[in-house]
């Protein structure tokens, strides 16, 4: 009991409806509280709305109603802050730019108007975006034009980026999926490590239910309209199915 | 009615308001006849080509080194050249901001529909029209040419770009949005790389477009080796008519060349990826 009181929720969704059409919501009346520090896995059938409900986390999409509450910060139609990191399924990174310029974009909503207009970040963003990108064995292709980097460097980068951000929420939809398993451990290792180093909480996507119940802290099933948290027993009677 | 019969019964129609119109437009073949005759009468005054138009002209004198600089061909070509390019770079820049603000995927509301229409608007006129149009507003030479064609160009650009932006995949924008990136940020940083190799072809193409128009808004007096033209036409000298008709395919093709030169190796290099 005396752990709970000192438990700081991050991420709050309070009767929230979440879809593209108004009337038509993809998912219904969800009510989940994520805290600081947890690794949270959504798992579910394709087409479910995972994405969709990630997105409107993100403030990407707007909800149909109820409540966002980021920080104890509650809004009904959010502006999407540096607070929330996003790694979308297929990254969302700029293919004509650089490694570094694409791992610096993590960094814009801390730099002045100029420096921004300009992409020219001070020396101490870019050691640090380098640092990262070394922590990731990418230091070598900072300057190589993202469009040219196989499919699992992307993803590295796109890590990275977020990495850059230290944002409090990190959400990413599918980020260890079509890796091969020592790169998958390895990316995944560097993104939950740096949540437990730094006190963010992280929300993944993932296909596969055993892997996302070996790194979660919680594991949500999202179905038939529904998000419903599974407890260790459900979450083996997934992985065994 | 089969099939068969349906086909002879529409081609018989067709031929049959074919006559109707041809009637009411007053077309006569015997004006075709003579056409030919009237165009045997130029070609034989037109050729041969009168090779004067690459000398130095008699008046102003001619104080360069070399003379062909005077001549007709170098001075309307030049000017020509020298108004497109200003009006592509010029039309090029200020279509920037109506074809951001009226890309679908940027969200500018209202605005997108009042730049549509504004871009729209522009592209209802062609360029000729707008040229005697800044003739009147500015009088005769190339500044009425320059302001033709620039405002031509953000018209015709103005969708080809927004078109572009609208092209760009959306998974860039959002984890920028997501990331907090402001509106401008997200179309400084992302949607303006994304569609560079487009927006490059783009204006490539535009400047051939309007080297050509350059020659044809001469005609109403904008400037450039159209205002020879016309002049030549109009004195019925055409053997210099023809020249310049000459030089002036010449040099599209020319431009049309490098032009598809600089596509190709740009688009090769981004098709590495």
């Amino acid at each position: 009991m005396s752990e709970t009181v000192f438990k700081e929720t991050v991420l709050e969704l309070k009767n929230l409806n979440v879809g593209y059409v108004s009337k038509k919501p993809i998912l219904e009346n969800i009510n989940l509280e994520i805290e600081k520090g947890e690794i949270v896995a959504f798992v579910g059938p394709s087409g479910a709305g995972k994405t969709t409900l990630i997105k409107t986390i993100a403030s990407i999409i707007p909800q149909i109603s109820g409540e966002i509450c980021i920080l104890g910060e509650c809004c009904a139609d959010c502006l999407p802050s540096g607070n929330i990191g996003y790694i979308p399924q297929r990254l969302g990174l700029v293919n004509n730019k650089t490694v570094i310029e694409n791992v610096i974009f993590g960094k814009f909503h801390k730099m002045n108007f100029l420096d921004v207009f300009l992409s020219n970040p001070n020396e101490k963003i870019i050691k640090e975006a380098m640092d990262i990108l070394e922590s990731l064995e990418m230091k070598e292709k900072a300057n190589e034009q993202v469009k040219f980097l196989s499919g699992g460097e992307r993803k590295r980068v796109a890590v990275a980026r977020t990495l850059l951000q230290k944002p409090k929420i990190i959400l990413a939809d599918e980020f260890l999926g079509e890796l091969d398993d020592e790169t998958s451990i390895s990316v995944g290792f560097k993104m939950f490590n740096y949540v437990k180093k730094n006190g963010s909480s992280i929300i993944f996507i993932d296909h596969n239910p055993a892997r996302a119940m070996g790194v979660s802290d919680k594991i949500f099933k999202v179905c038939e309209k529904k998000v419903v948290k599974l407890d260790k027993k459900e979450q083996n009677v997934e992985v065994a199915r | 009615m089969t099939e068969k019969n349906k086909t002879k019964l529409s081609l018989v129609v067709a031929v049959f308001i074919l006559f109707i119109f041809s009637n009411n437009l007053n077309l006569d073949a015997g004006s075709i006849i003579d056409g030919g005759r009237n165009s045997k009468d130029f070609i034989q005054e037109a050729l041969p080509l009168d090779m004067n138009v690459f000398n130095a002209q008699p008046y102003p004198e001619c104080e360069k080194k070399i003379p062909f600089f005077c001549s007709i061909a170098w001075l309307g070509l030049s000017e020509t050249f020298q108004m497109a390019y200003i009006a592509t770079i010029l039309g090029f820049l200020l279509a920037i901001p109506f074809s951001v603000v009226a890309s679908s995927n940027l969200n500018f509301g209202k605005f997108k529909f009042v730049s549509r229409s504004m871009l729209s608007f522009i592209r209802v006129l062609p360029s000729l029209v707008w040229a005697i149009f800044f003739v009147v507003a500015v009088g005769l030479g190339p500044l009425a040419g320059v302001l033709a064609m620039t405002i031509y160009t953000i018209g015709f650009l103005g969708k080809l770009q927004y078109e572009a932006f609208e092209g760009v995949s959306n998974h860039p924008i959002e984890s920028a949005k997501a990331i907090g990136m402001k509106k401008w940020q997200i179309v400084n940083h992302v949607v303006f790389p994304e569609s560079a190799n487009n927006l490059m072809s783009q204006l490539l193409f535009m400047l051939e477009y309007n080297m050509r128009h350059g020659a044809i808004i001469g005609l109403v007096g904008a400037g450039g080796i159209g205002y020879y033209l016309n002049l030549y036409l109009k004195l019925g000298i055409y053997d210099r008519v023809m020249s310049i008709l000459m030089i002036m395919f010449v040099s599209v093709m020319l431009i049309d060349s490098i032009s598809n030169a600089l596509r190709k190796k740009y688009f090769n290099e981004t098709n590495k990826s």
